[in-house]
């Protein structure tokens, strides 16, 4: 016992410790409870707002629409009362109802074109969401700024295109992958210079998204990107690269055969992977060159490429690869052979039978198989 | 004599006492700062993707391809669903790699069978030692055209893994249990790091109980949580394991488990670590502590992370017995993990994983138990002995359960704050409950599976044991 007693105050130390730890975890278990049956009557109303809300709208965009030919003040007067019905009193939370609005006005935004689209943004701007949003881009907290910027490339203001222009120096990076999306939506191709010239750093991710938007606006990014070319950024070069093959006008092909004769390697691989994508012939003879690089991922890019020219010329540099590689450029090199056509084909035929064990089965493969290996490259 | 060797004993007692108190503070200290940890690492992954397009990534031809492993030994009756649900999975660029292990049914048979596969000559180099590989088939048909099957020679889970990674062929690859499902956008969301960040090498995603779920065309319909008490108390398990343990982990870049039942790698690095190792029970977590021994050692910069919100359900075990061999070789595994790798712990060469991460494993989840149940027992003779008294007794006990109970509390409030997959309040209700009662018997009868673990270790027990499953059938 006296060593009981000698421990009181230990003892009396991890019994309080352990009281704050119960009460802890009654708080923590009714705070759980409440949230959840909350959340559900919060869902509830919601449902229960969404199809009177989407009512109203429709019918103040189907007025904005008629007083285009005549003014009635029919949409000043349905404003207004949709204006009041998310800021009066009532049993539902102003926070429910203004959110239940802005979803059903967002959902409406994805589906409509044209003059319905644009009266739409009308009523974005009307009911306060577009000056909120605006706001929202300075604040102090990175996630309101992105759920602002994705606010506003559904309501497309042209105000908010100098503030989203500025977010994309800012220091976060899904804020700035938000904000260029958003000036695209907002802005159309008139956003891919400046994004360009302001963007430092261009991740995988980032990379994912600005692609998407400029295949979208098709051939008028063209010049932007070549433009982007003279970036101090390296990987805003590599990604305009990657844009112009992907996008395939023959005014990429002088700058980037530039890359691919003096660029580093990885700025060199995608350059050779677009100029095959291109396929213009002028090329043809660099990326020949670019098959006895020192760098491996260099002669598989080049190999990659000559793959998508339809001439034997390129069948010598291929087979050479694939006798005397390593793994990975072989099987580029009989990717390529294999799409070549008869003079490839021929080749894997040959090498199927002469070559060593390595070239032997990958040959043989792409000989039997050509399509099957075709994605894995 | 009796008054002396009880006076030695009492002593002992003391000074056992004297330290579990200071052990009791120390890992409450550690579980609250992972807690704490995980809870601000959760917020902030739950912001950070509360706006994230992942059709991005489904629609770009740019999006890394992904190769799907999974291994399977007689697995004949469930192999078709399972092999047809991973075909379902939403991703652009992925082939899927199944590894007939030496199946002594008709598991073969059934993918041939179902999927018109034929024998390709399709070239791979085996830069990863294992059995020999008997044929590889592949399909012609459009659906299946990305699945190839490779049957080779039996050599165990981690054999199998290591041929699948030698005849995969894409940058990253995914391995999956064959008895688990994932979730269709899973792929996408795991991902996403490896596009954010070029320093991630693996990525691992949160496991869920699928017993008691609804299940539609291989599918989760409705999430449920299971009937049998065995099953929940595992719900709250998990719970704490994925979102409290490895989501704090990861924040702090010292992962050391990526579960094998889903995780996504970056296969130069794998192979460059010399892929799994055959001769353990914890190849998913030895293959995890090796890559940080190797990155270390050489230097280069990389994370590990843990993301909670893609999403593979998978059976547990709803028996005592089969949950028993479950736990008794994942505590093996880990024994032997830590074990090969010890000249890693408490080194500072290893920084957070040498430093913290392992010396955690080492004396939390590795001698806990024997700690914990040596605690019980010293005080239960000491009681009967007369040495200690009732109040020393109920005082060990309840400090013990409330703690249990704060951080299985915890976890469900982690749960609750980030993905709230069960909708309803009493489903929410009974996990807080069974967080309460689990610490009443069934948490004992963990801490006796895990020292029987060890003790089956130093005898040499190398069995993997085996489960009955049901299945994910509607």
């Amino acid at each position: 016992m006296n060593t009981l007693e000698g421990n009181r105050i230990a003892i009396l130390f991890v019994l309080s410790v352990t009281v704050v730890a119960i009460v802890a975890i009654v708080v923590i278990g009714i705070t759980l409870l409440v949230r959840k049956t909350l959340e559900r009557r919060r869902e509830y109303q919601r449902s229960r707002l969404h199809d009177f809300y989407a009512h109203k709208l429709n019918a103040l965009l189907q007025a904005d629409l008629e007083e285009a030919s005549a003014s009635t003040g029919e949409r000043e007067r349905l404003l207004v009362n949709l204006r009041e019905e998310i800021t009066r009193p009532s049993r539902y939370s102003k926070g429910v109802r203004r959110e239940t609005l802005l979803d059903i006005m967002i959902d409406s935004a994805r589906n409509l074109l044209g003059d319905s689209r644009s009266a739409l943004e009308r009523v974005f701007s009307d009911l306060g969401f577009v000056d909120e949003e605006l706001r929202n881009l300075s604040s102090r907290h990175w996630w309101v700024r992105v759920k602002a910027c994705r606010a506003l490339s559904f309501m497309r203001p042209k105000v908010a295109v100098e503030p989203l222009i500025t977010l994309l120096d800012d220091k976060d990076e899904d804020v700035r992958v938000e904000a260029a999306m958003a000036l695209v939506d907002v802005a159309g191709v008139d956003a891919l210079g400046p994004i360009l010239k302001h963007l430092r750093f261009i991740s995988p991710w980032m990379s994912l998204h600005l692609s998407k938007a400029i295949l979208e606006i098709g051939l008028p990014a063209v010049q932007d990107l070549i433009d982007g070319l003279a970036s101090d950024a390296p990987t805003v070069r590599s990604f305009c690269t990657e844009m112009l093959g992907s996008l395939g006008d023959v005014r990429a092909v002088a700058p980037l055969m530039i890359f691919a004769r003096y660029a580093e390697a990885p700025l060199r691989c995608r350059a050779l992977k677009a100029l095959g994508v291109l396929g213009d012939d002028s090329s043809i003879s660099l990326i020949m060159v670019n098959c006895s690089h020192e760098d491996e991922e260099v002669r598989r890019s080049a190999a990659g490429a000559l793959g998508r020219f339809d001439t034997p010329l390129a069948v010598p540099f291929l087979r050479d690869l694939l006798l005397h590689d390593t793994v990975n450029v072989r099987l580029a090199a009989a990717e390529a052979l294999a799409r070549l056509g008869k003079a490839g084909r021929e080749t894997l035929h040959e090498l199927s039978v002469s070559a060593d064990d390595l070239g032997r089965s990958i040959a043989l493969q792409f000989q039997s198989e050509p399509d099957g290996m075709v994605l894995s490259l | 004599m009796i008054e002396f060797l009880l006076s030695i004993f009492g002593l002992l007692f003391y000074a056992y006492s004297v330290f579990v108190i200071f052990y009791f503070v120390a890992i409450n200290l550690v579980y609250f700062g992972l807690l704490a940890s995980s809870l601000a690492a959760v917020v902030r992954y739950k912001r950070r993707n509360l706006f994230t397009d992942y059709r991005v990534i489904l629609q770009s031809e740019a999006s890394p391809a992904i190769s799907v492993l999974t291994p399977a030994y007689n697995e004949s009756a469930t192999i078709v669903g399972n092999v047809n649900s991973l075909l379902k999975l939403h991703y652009p660029t992925m082939e899927i790699v199944v590894v007939n292990d030496g199946s002594s049914d008709s598991t073969l048979e059934a993918l041939i069978e179902n999927f018109h596969l034929r024998k390709s000559a399709r070239a791979y180099l085996p830069t990863i030692e294992t059995s020999s590989v008997k044929a590889i088939y592949v399909s012609d048909e459009m659906p299946f055209s990305n699945l190839i099957v490779v049957d080779k020679e039996n050599g165990g889970k981690a054999d199998a893994l290591n041929a699948a990674i030698n005849v995969s062929r894409y940058p990253l690859f995914c391995t999956i249990d064959a008895d688990s499902i994932l979730e269709d956008d899973a792929l996408l969301k795991s991902s996403k790091p490896f596009l954010e960040d070029e320093k991630v090498v693996a990525v691992g995603g949160i496991v869920r109980v699928a017993n008691g779920c609804e299940f539609e065309r291989g599918r989760v319909k409705t999430v449920r949580l299971p009937k049998k008490h065995v099953a929940i108390f595992q719900v709250t398990e998990y719970l704490r394991a994925f979102l409290t343990g490895r989501m704090g982990w990861s924040a702090m870049n010292g992962l050391l488990i990526v579960s094998g039942a889903f995780g996504l790698f970056r296969r130069d690095v794998v192979v460059a670590c010399g892929g799994y190792k055959h001769d353990t029970v914890g190849e998913d977590m030895e293959l995890v502590v090796r890559m940080h021994r190797y990155l270390r050692q050489n230097d280069v910069p990389y994370r590990i992370v843990f993301v909670p919100d893609p999403v593979c359900w998978t059976e547990v075990p709803e028996s005592l017995s089969l949950l028993a061999k479950q736990r008794n070789r994942w505590h093996r595994g880990l024994l032997d993990t830590l074990l090969i790798h010890r000249s890693m712990w408490f080194n500072a060469r290893y920084g957070v994983i040498g430093t913290l991460a392992g010396p955690y494993f080492v004396l939390f989840e590795l001698f806990g138990p024997i700690i914990e149940g040596t605690g019980y027992l010293v005080v239960f003779i000491s009681f009967l002995l007369g040495i200690a008294h009732l109040e020393i007794l109920l005082l060990f006990f309840t400090v013990a359960v409330i703690y249990g109970v704060f951080f299985s509390v915890g976890a469900v409030l982690l749960e609750e704050v980030s993905f709230h997959r069960y909708p309803r309040p009493a489903d929410l209700f009974r996990l807080m409950v069974h967080a309460v009662i689990e610490n009443f018997g069934y948490r004992q009868l963990t801490v006796y599976w895990r020292i029987r673990a060890v003790w089956d270790y130093m005898k040499g027990v190398t069995a993997w044991g085996s489960m009955q499953r049901k299945g994910f059938a509607a």
